[in-house]
Order: structure tokens, then C-alpha cells, then sequence
């Protein structure tokens, strides 16, 4: 336990750093940028005069180290500033969306381990048989295949063909869990074959290795079934699968969920960063990000505690 | 023209003078399709694909904001959607007493949704905004007012530095839509952006950014009641999906749809899909000062290197309207005889370019926005102009981008952009053409343009106004100072249960008359 | 990222194996790889797809029945036809000519941004990790930084950055995908580092540069090369993303992910016509992915049991 609570405390010291060169980055990428907010900010008819104007009204006359400082000085106290375009809270913002994105990712997620966990404890039991290899294959392809094709065919079939679900679009899981599931469960499906792939090789493998064990061989000696034995003991190893590979896998699924929000027009945080990012409205890109990198973190962190917690030589070693 | 829809009678009616109607007979809309009696109730579900900037109409800035704009706000002064005839709206009746001179006659009784009376002095407060706020957006529409003045409770008189027949006509646009100066005042640094307070048929309630805008009925409306008890303005970026959700039964209407999803809600049968006439047009800016679009002759021959009609059929599957005008026919400033004066012809575009001294062809600098309509429109116009000769070096830059490059540091020949939907033609002109218009990106009239403004501007009989618009549009065809491709469409898709909806013109609707069939 | 390299004992026994036995030196490469393919068919069937691949994409003018830019504004999305194999576009352009033209743009673009991964991520990994100290600390807080984002949103923002564009999309992958390699190469280092020849060697006075290049990167670098293969298919498919958001290949030029975004614009006409690119993309990816697992087997023979 005292190892865990050091790597606790280690690691929430380099959250710090890592945050702040993080946003830094983003600051530096966006801000060097070429185009000019104030441009779009002026209207459709503007004038010069007034594109000064917007100008020194948003600093964005400044050098670029006082503009990050004053950002970095504003978060300091909580406050995330407002979008350049829409003028809307940046923490309201976030607020409102990140739940679409978070549900998505969650949602995909959980499909992975639903679908993938059986597939691969199947396979691993039926080593070398025909399903194996199938499940092996389809493992292959979770990984190759395009989430926003996978996307775009399931709309084709399932909402413009059978109209078993909605097309497009989200609803707040607060309001209404079941239509929010009902939106999200097309995106979630494309979105999930990267960690159905995953978890299916993985679980697969680590019970292989349970299997071939000496360990498992003397359990079996002495007469135990060998479901029971997978059941007591494969576990750990499952659960320890499933860990590392959700915390591997979340910003990979952030990082698809991107374009899958552009298929299905969800309004998350991906869409709006990759939007806000292209127009430079850095306020809502540096308040995504600072949020993303937080969070990111904080799901490896909590990963890495229970990791420790199932198997306390690890804590020692990360 | 194919899509059927022609604009109703041309207004030969002087704007000097508003009519003094009041009450209901102004507010029938024109075209109430269905033979049924309005019903009252219900909330509009509305999916529309831009979140507005602001819904303080003086620190917006898009075309589509009028969606919700006209919901919370009236106007001094309307318009027939279809025609854009000016009509009474908070101001009964306006005249040019001199040239310099308008004054507006208020209607009596009317209420903001905060309760503050609506008045002479709430008009002088909102136009002096417009000219002095500093995050005002629309101090060039109002840049010839010099005072405004309150001559009675129910009075203002507003003076100007030099004539401006397109007054009344910008006081149907933002300036025109009269904020509570109660709610401006009490506002942090009178930011009311995203508390919008106005005398409209409907009231503020909330706005979600990027998701929805819900706005309800204000039940203490001055002129007829609105049918509707709400309306839930959804905001969905992506076009096809803003569709489908009334396909799907989640919005009762669309807004601002491209021609794609038109055509598939006309296969499905069960909606109805609408393109109307728009002053929404896609063009390209010119640089005419230097490089080889100061020769008028490659100007030229761009021009007549298009194809319009092909254009409209592949990418406006032929709901726009092909021609080289920047308004659509039947308007009332368009010439129909100059309408088509450039047709695809590329012998002639390909002398011209030999004339100019480019008879190996030439290249053409151009920015054009990234995103996939953009894209489609940008090759299909660089593959005609190819065809004579005219090669385009396109870089494809987000909006601030290529604006900040094209047209604050005068770099490349030409953007690829909509543009139009201002309420007045002399406007139209002069923030494309006039040297001080953003948008020109060369910073130069040429000669016979400024004579022809100003007449614009100072011509206040209808007849004669039209005369010189007609001058106008010939000029700047001769002159090729733009690249005009086609003239979009209003396109919306709705449920059969939804009556009373206008686009307009300027696809500025007001739901003040939609009511929804049980 | 893949999921082995972040086994630090894997890591350690597959560098250690590897530093002992390499890649067999004695037979000519040819009769090895004949040897390997025979062995392995799965490699066999990818390699021979990427090798078709490779060469319809230079040698597409010659394959394409039609140009691919060439626009029949008569004839839009078209069904699939003996005229039009895979129909026509929205603007009436050759499906199947852009799709072989198409593969081009995804292989270079795939190469481009994975050559810049290797460019930045295999120097900096050996450097930080053969120097260490607080230069160490600093670059893997860096790298820590880059790689809590995720990869696309950093890409996007980059691309923005460079001015939209498929090198410049490439150019941004690649720059996102640095960290990843540097992270392996960094780890491998320090395994490498401590095995007794470099110590040996070390002990002999070799310079550092000497050490780096003649020691340490030989040894280290195999599972940067699994690593390698299979984040080519993470390129394509990032490519494939840009694209799909138009930040990547430009028109008239094709890409799969381009015709796939046009073709979804269209799905409910013409929904055949999303069909062929996104297989492109998928028997792309999955013939990278199949060629790493099985160069991951080669070097490391003890895996073979676990297939």
C-alpha cells in the first residue's frame, strides 16, 4: 500500500509539468497558426478599422508569451475564458460536450470488453480450432478496418435502410439514458472494434499462458475442472488485460471518436476541438486540451492503481 | 429557369414612403399554402446547421442568425419576403422628408420582453449603439447617419451626411432590430450576446452553444399572437443530418440545406423539400489592381470560359439559378437583358486570353475554403476554366485564413466564396466593389464605378432607382470585376404538417405566422 | 503503441534475444525471404498484396482506364458498369481510375509520416536514453505530454498550423507518432545500454557517437521495426482520416479517404460508391498489421508458440 500511495504521489507531481507543456504545445502550434480570428470576428462586410478594433479588444496584439501567461493566469482562476467565435463560456462549453464524448468512448469501451472478453476467453479455449482462427482473424481486422467507414456503413443500413436506430445526433444521457444510449450505440459499435480486436488477442493470449502454466498443469493433476481453474485464476490476468488496454486504448478512442462525431454529428469535444483548432478560437482549443491531457492522465493513473492493487510488484516498477 | 419558382410581382412602389397600414393586415404572410384554418399550439422543432456568433444582432455576423434573430426580434422596418418590398413593422410609416433627412412614425403600444416600453428613445439608444459600441458589427451599414434624434414620444428623426436611399432598407437588417435598452444597460459591459431581449413575436428562453436555442411565445405580443407556443431551434452542423432529422421525425423543419439533401427528401415523397430564389450567390472575388486579373481582358475570359448552366445542374442539381447576375431573376434590381451576358463560350474566352497575351494560358492564384461543398464547387469551376486555358493554383485555407491572406495581405488572384443576401442592391455593390469594401481586395474603383454608387445612393424614386441598378449590373459584368458562378436557393425540407413557412429572399424567416396542422 | 512494447519485460527479452541472434547473415536475402515466405503465409499473401500495390500506384497512368480527373458532368454516379468497373463519381469522374490513383497518395502518405516518425523518434529515444540524466527527465516529460493527447486532435492542430495538405497532414501524424518510437527506442536503449558488449566496448574507449551508431541503434532498433509495420497502418488510416475531414490530399487529386467523404455525401443515391475506397483502406491496413506480426514473430521466435 505504501508503494502505491508513492506512485500516487509521483505521479500526480508530473501531472503539473506534463500539463503545462502540454498546453503550452497547443498554445505555441495554434497561436503560430497563420490567419486571423479577427477577420471572421468583423462580419461578413467589415472593415479594417473595425479588425483593429477586434483586435486590441481580444489582445490578440500581445506578444505570444504574454497571451499564454494571461491564459495560464486566468485558469489559475478557474476561469477558461470564452469561445473568440460564439462567446460562450469555454467551462460551460466543455461541460455541455464532453458528457456526448465521454458516453461515446465509455460506451465503446464497454461493447469491447462485452464482445471482445468472451471472444477471446473462447478462442483461447478452443486453441486451434476453426472459431479460433476465425476470432483471430476478426481480431485482425477490428484493427485494420476504418471506424468512420465502419460508421458511415452502419448509418447506411441500420438508420437510412432499417431505421432501427438514429442516424445522427445525440442526446444528454441526464435527460434521457435510454434515447442517449439508443443515439450513441452506432457510433459506439464503429467506434469499439479497435478495442474488441485488442481485448479479444490479449485476453486470449494471457489465458494461454495460464493454460500452459505449470501452475495450471498441478491444478489440473490433483483433479480440478479446467473452467474452474480458468474462472479463479484467469481472472486476475483478464482484469489486469483489460486495465492496461482501456488505459492504452483512451486516447486512441478520443482520437476516432474525432471523426466519428463528424459522421454522426455529435456534438462532443472532438468536432469542436478539430473545428476550433482549424479557426484558431484558441480559448476553447487550450480549454479542451488542458481538460483532455487532465483527463487522460488521471484514467492511466487510476489504471495504473489498480494494476498495482491486483499485482503490488508493479507499483514498484512504474 | 427549372425550379418553378419565380418571385411574385416586381415593387414599382417608391420607397420615399411607407404605407400606413397597421395592425394584422401587414403580418398575413404571403404565401399561406394550405387551405386549412391556422391552429394554435405546439413547438416548432427547428434543425438549422449554424450556431449563431451572437444574438445581439449587432455583435453577429451571419446571414443564418436571422433564424433566430427574427424570432426575438422585430424590425424599424419589413419586407415581403418574397420581393423584399418594404413594410411597416415597429416603425408605421417612414419618409425622406429632404435627402438627408428620415423620420420614422413608431407604433404606439408596443413592449419589450422585459416590460421596458418600447420608444423613441429606445430607437435613438439602439442606432446610436450601432454607430458608437465598440463591439458593434454594423457601424459601416449605419456609417451615413450622422444624429439620431427623438422629435416626439413616437418620433425619430435621423440625419444623415450625405443622401442614402438604402436606409430604410438597412433598418430591416441588423441595425434595424431594436434591442431593450433596459437589458443593454444592465448587461456586464452591455454584453447581451447571449441575452437577447427584443419586442418579437417570441421570447429568449435558453441557448445551449452549438445545440440548441430554445425561444417561447410572448404572450404579450403588440400584433397578432403567434401560432406557436415555442420553438426549439436545434443546432446540427452537418447538412444530410440536419435532414434526416426530420426524415426521422426529430425536427419538423430544416433550414439552410444544400441541393443534396433536397433531392434525396424529394425521392422520399413524404416531405416537403422547398428551394426558393435566394440572394445568396457563389462567386469569386477579383484582385483587379495588379497581377493578371488587372488585365479586364482575363477577366473576361474567365467569365466566358463558364459553364453556369452546367454548374447549377451538378452542383445546385439544378435548383440555383445559372446566370451571371448577382441577384435572381425577377428581382427587382436584377436586369433580366444583362442577366446572361456571359454565356459558356470558350473560343471566345480563349481569344480574349491570346488578346491579353496569354496564349499559352495562364494561372490563376486562388484560395478556397476546405471543406467538401467548397471542394466539389472548386473543381468543377477549375475544370472549366482548364478547358480555355485558365489553369487555377488553388490553396484551400479555413475561412480567417484565406481571408486574412486574399484580402488583408493582398496575396493570390482570386477566393472562391458565397457572398449576397444584403436587403439592399446598392449595399450588394458596395461592399464587393466599392474601393472601401473589405471584400475588394485590390482597394480600386474603376472609372464610371463611383458616379454610378452614388447615384445608387441618392436616387430615391423606385423607377429611376432601378434604372441605375440595371447600369450598375452592366458595368460590372462589362467590367468582369467578379467571377459570378450561379445563385444559390433557400432550401429547406419539412414536415407536410408544418404551414406558414417563408424563407425569402434573404432566407430571413419569421415564424411569427407558422402554425403546425394537428 | 503497440501493446507488447509497453511489456517492459517483453521489451527487455525480445532486445536481449535479438542482440544475440539477428537476422541470419550467411544465406543470400533472397533464399532467406523465399524461406521465410514459405514458411509464413500470411506475410506471403501481404507482402504480394503490398507489392501489387506498390506498383499500381506508380504505375497507374498505365493501368487507369481513364484519367482521373477528368470530369463527365453527363454521367454522375453512375452504378458500376463494363464502361465504369466501380461507376462514377459525383462528378462523374472514373471510380475505379481514382481509386488506383488513389493508392499513391495513401502509400506516400503512410511512408512520409511514418519516415518522420523514425527521423525524429529513433534520435531523440537513443539520445535521451544513452545521455539520461535530468536532459532525460525533460524530453520524457515532453514525450509524456504529446502522447496524453490524443493523436488525431495533435495532428489536426499541427495540420492547421502547416496550412491544410496532405504532406503537411503528413508532416503532423508524423510528428504525433514521434513520441511513440522514441518511447520504444528510449526503453530499448537503456536495455542495450547495459548489455556486457557495450560495456565492453565502452570499456575499449569507444567514443559515445561510436557506441550509438555502431552498437546501440543496430541492437535496439528491431522492435522499432514491428513497430514500424504496424503504425504504417495507423498512417493510412490517420491519412484516410484527414482526408475524410478535408484537411488532407487536395482536390482533383484522390485520396480513399476523400472519395470515402464525397461518396458519404451521396450515401443515400449512390451507396455503392463508399464501398471500394473503404475496403482500399481496410485490405491496406490489414496486409501492414498481418507483415508487422509476423516480422514480430521472426525476431522473436519464442511468440510462435503462443499463435
Amino acid at each position: 500500500m505504501y508503494a502505491i500511495g508513492r506512485m500516487i504521489l509521483r505521479r500526480l507531481g508530473q501531472l503539473v509539468p506534463v500539463v503545462l507543456v502540454a498546453t503550452f504545445v497547443v498554445f505555441s502550434l495554434v497561436f503560430i497558426m497563420p490567419g486571423d480570428p479577427a477577420i471572421v470576428l468583423a462580419g461578413d462586410y467589415a472593415t479594417q478599422e473595425r479588425i483593429d478594433e477586434i483586435r486590441r479588444i481580444h489582445g490578440f496584439d500581445q506578444p505570444m508569451l504574454v497571451q499564454y501567461l494571461n491564459w495560464l493566469w486566468n485558469v489559475l482562476h478557474f476561469d477558461l475564458g470564452q469561445s473568440l467565435y460564439s462567446n460562450e463560456d469555454v467551462a460551460k462549453l466543455i461541460s455541455d460536450r464532453l458528457p456526448h464524448t465521454i458516453l461515446l468512448v465509455a460506451y465503446a469501451l464497454m461493447l469491447g470488453a462485452v464482445i471482445g472478453i468472451p471472444m477471446g476467453i473462447y478462442a483461447a479455449t478452443q486453441q486451434g480450432s476453426t472459431i479460433d482462427k476465425l476470432i483471430t482473424s476478426f481480431a485482425s481486422l477490428g484493427v485494420a478496418i476504418p471506424n468512420f467507414w465502419l460508421g458511415i456503413i452502419l448509418v447506411t443500413y441500420f438508420s437510412l435502410t432499417w431505421h432501427l436506430f438514429p442516424a445522427t445526433g445525440a442526446v444528454s444521457f441526464w435527460d434521457d439514458p435510454v434515447e442517449a444510449l439508443r443515439h450513441a450505440t452506432l457510433p459506439a459499435l464503429a467506434l469499439s472494434t479497435n478495442v474488441v480486436a485488442v481485448l479479444a488477442r490479449q485476453v486470449r493470449s494471457a489465458l494461454l499462458e495460464v493454460l500452459t502454466s505449470q501452475h495450471f498443469r498441478t491444478l489440473r493433476a490433483k483433479g480440478l475442472g479446467s473452467s474452474s481453474i480458468l474462472w479463479k485464476h484467469g481472472l486476475r490476468n483478464v482484469a489486469a488485460t483489460m486495465l492496461t488496454i482501456t488505459g492504452l486504448q483512451v486516447n486512441r478512442l478520443f482520437s476516432s471518436a474525432v471523426i466519428l462525431e463528424a459522421v454522426f454529428a455529435i456534438p462532443g469535444v472532438g468536432a469542436l476541438i478539430s473545428y476550433s483548432a482549424l479557426n484558431k478560437d484558441i480559448p476553447v482549443v487550450q480549454g479542451i486540451a488542458l481538460v483532455l491531457v487532465i483527463y487522460v492522465i488521471l484514467i492511466n493513473l487510476i489504471v495504473d492503481v489498480l494494476n498495482a492493487l491486483l499485482d503490488p510488484r508493479v507499483a514498484a516498477s512504474t | 429557369m427549372k425550379n418553378g419558382t419565380h418571385l411574385s410581382g416586381v415593387s414599382r412602389r417608391t420607397i420615399l414612403q411607407g404605407a400606413a397600414a397597421v395592425g394584422g393586415s401587414l403580418l398575413v404572410p404571403a404565401t399561406v399554402r394550405a387551405q386549412a384554418q391556422p391552429v394554435s399550439g405546439g413547438t416548432l422543432r427547428v434543425a438549422m446547421p449554424y450556431n449563431p456568433a451572437a444574438l445581439d444582432p449587432l455583435t453577429g455576423r451571419n446571414n443564418p442568425d436571422f433564424n433566430t434573430l427574427y424570432t426575438i426580434f422585430d424590425a424599424l422596418i419589413g419586407f415581403e419576403p418574397s420581393t423584399l418590398e418594404l413594410k411597416p413593422m415597429l416603425a408605421k410609416s417612414w419618409e425622406f422628408t429632404d435627402p438627408t433627412t428620415l423620420v420614422l412614425e413608431l407604433q404606439e403600444g408596443v413592449e419589450f420582453h422585459d416590460g421596458e416600453p418600447f420608444n423613441a428613445d429606445a430607437v435613438v439608444f439602439h442606432l446610436t449603439r450601432c454607430k458608437d459600441d465598440p463591439r458593434s458589427n454594423v457601424k459601416s451599414d449605419v456609417a451615413s447617419i450622422d444624429t439620431v434624434e427623438a422629435t416626439g414620444p413616437m418620433q425619430v428623426s435621423i440625419k444623415l451626411t450625405r443622401p442614402d436611399a438604402s436606409l430604410p432598407a438597412v433598418l430591416t437588417d441588423r441595425p434595424g432590430l431594436i434591442v431593450s435598452p433596459k437589458s443593454v444597460k444592465e448587461a456586464a459591459d452591455g454584453n447581451v450576446d447571449r441575452a437577447p431581449v427584443g419586442t418579437g413575436p417570441f421570447k429568449f428562453v435558453e441557448w445551449r452553444d452549438n445545440d440548441l436555442i430554445k425561444v417561447e411565445r410572448n404572450t404579450n405580443y403588440w400584433a397578432d399572437a403567434p401560432y406557436l407556443d415555442a420553438i426549439d431551434l436545434r443546432i446540427i452542423n452537418e447538412l444530410n443530418t440536419a435532414a434526416r432529422t426530420v426524415t426521422a421525425g426529430e425536427a419538423d423543419i430544416a433550414l439552410n440545406l444544400g441541393a443534396q439533401q433536397i433531392a434525396v427528401a424529394r425521392r422520399s415523397g413524404d416531405l416537403e423539400a422547398e428551394a426558393t430564389p435566394s440572394l445568396i450567390y457563389y462567386t469569386s472575388f477579383l484582385n483587379y489592381a495588379r497581377g493578371p486579373l488587372a488585365d479586364v481582358k482575363v477577366r473576361q475570359a474567365m467569365n466566358w470560359a463558364l459553364n453556369r448552366e452546367d454548374i447549377n445542374r451538378v452542383i445546385m442539381l439544378e435548383l440555383g439559378q445559372g446566370h451571371c447576375s448577382m441577384f435572381p431573376s425577377g428581382f427587382w434590381a436584377n436586369d433580366p437583358e444583362t442577366e446572361n451576358y456571359y454565356t459558356h463560350d470558350i473560343d471566345r474566352a480563349k481569344a480574349l486570353l491570346a488578346e491579353a497575351g496569354h496564349s499559352n494560358g495562364i494561372e490563376i492564384e486562388t484560395w478556397a475554403w476546405p471543406d467538401q461543398a467548397a471542394q466539389q464547387r472548386q473543381e468543377v469551376v477549375s475544370a472549366q476554366l482548364a478547358e480555355a486555358g485558365i489553369r487555377l493554383k488553388v490553396t484551400p485555407a479555413t475561412p480567417p485564413q484565406a481571408m486574412q491572406n486574399f484580402l488583408g495581405d493582398k496575396q493570390g488572384d482570386q477566393l472562391l466564396s458565397p457572398t449576397g443576401g444584403l436587403p439592399d442592391p446598392s449595399l450588394a455593390y458596395d461592399r464587393v466593389f466599392s474601393a472601401s469594401a473589405y471584400r475588394n481586395a485590390g482597394e480600386i474603383e474603376l472609372d464610371g464605378y463611383r458616379p454610378l454608387m452614388d447615384a445608387s445612393l441618392s436616387t430615391f424614386d423606385q423607377d429611376a432607382r432601378q434604372k441605375v441598378m440595371y447600369d450598375m449590373q452592366r458595368f460590372v459584368l462589362e467590367n468582369a470585376l467578379h467571377l459570378p458562378q450561379y445563385l444559390s436557393a433557400g432550401m429547406i425540407v419539412r414536415r407536410p404538417e408544418v404551414n406558414g413557412f417563408e424563407f425569402g429572399l434573404p432566407q430571413r424567416p419569421r415564424f411569427h405566422k407558422v402554425w403546425i396542422a394537428a | 503503441m503497440t501493446d507488447a512494447t509497453n511489456n517492459n519485460a517483453a521489451v527487455r527479452a525480445s532486445a536481449e534475444r535479438a542482440a544475440v541472434a539477428a537476422l541470419p547473415r550467411q544465406e543470400s536475402v533472397a533464399t532467406w525471404l523465399w524461406n521465410w515466405l514459405k514458411h509464413d503465409k500470411r506475410a506471403a499473401i501481404s507482402i504480394t498484396y503490398l507489392a501489387i500495390l506498390v506498383i499500381a500506384a506508380i504505375l497507374a497512368p498505365l493501368f487507369a482506364p481513364y484519367d482521373p480527373n477528368e470530369q463527365n458532368l453527363m454521367d454522375l454516379l453512375m452504378p458500376p458498369s463494363s464502361a465504369h468497373w466501380l461507376g462514377t463519381d459525383d462528378l462523374g469522374r472514373d471510380t475505379f481510375s481514382r481509386l488506383l490513383y488513389g493508392s499513391y497518395n495513401a502509400l506516400y502518405a503512410a511512408g512520409l509520416a511514418v519516415g518522420i516518425a523514425v527521423a525524429i523518434g529513433v534520435p531523440v529515444g537513443v539520445v535521451i536514453g544513452f545521455v539520461g540524466g535530468w536532459i532525460d527527465e525533460a524530453v520524457s516529460r515532453v514525450i509524456d505530454a504529446i502522447l496524453a493527447f490524443p493523436p488525431l486532435v495533435l495532428a489536426v492542430a499541427v495540420t492547421g498550423a502547416l496550412g491544410i495538405g496532405l504532406t503537411n497532414a503528413m508532416i503532423a501524424v508524423g510528428f504525433s507518432f514521434a513520441p511513440v518510437i522514441a518511447r520504444t527506442m528510449r526503453a530499448q536503449t537503456l536495455v542495450v545500454k547495459n548489455a556486457v558488449y557495450v560495456e565492453a566496448a565502452t570499456g575499449f574507449g569507444a567514443s559515445r557517437a561510436h557506441l550509438i551508431v555502431r552498437h546501440i541503434v543496430p541492437n535496439a532498433i528491431q522492435p522499432v521495426i514491428v513497430e514500424i509495420t504496424l503504425m504504417l497502418a495507423v498512417a493510412l488510416l490517420a491519412e484516410a482520416g484527414l482526408s475524410f475531414l478535408s484537411l488532407g490530399v487536395q482536390p482533383p487529386e484522390s485520396s480513399w479517404g476523400g472519395m470515402l467523404a464525397r461518396a458519404y455525401h451521396y450515401v443515400e443515391v449512390a451507396p455503392a460508391q463508399m464501398l471500394a475506397p473503404g475496403f482500399a483502406i481496410l485490405l491496406t491496413a490489414l496486409a501492414f498489421n498481418t507483415l508487422g506480426e509476423s516480422i514480430r514473430v521472426l525476431l522473436d521466435p519464442t511468440i510462435k508458440k503462443k499463435r
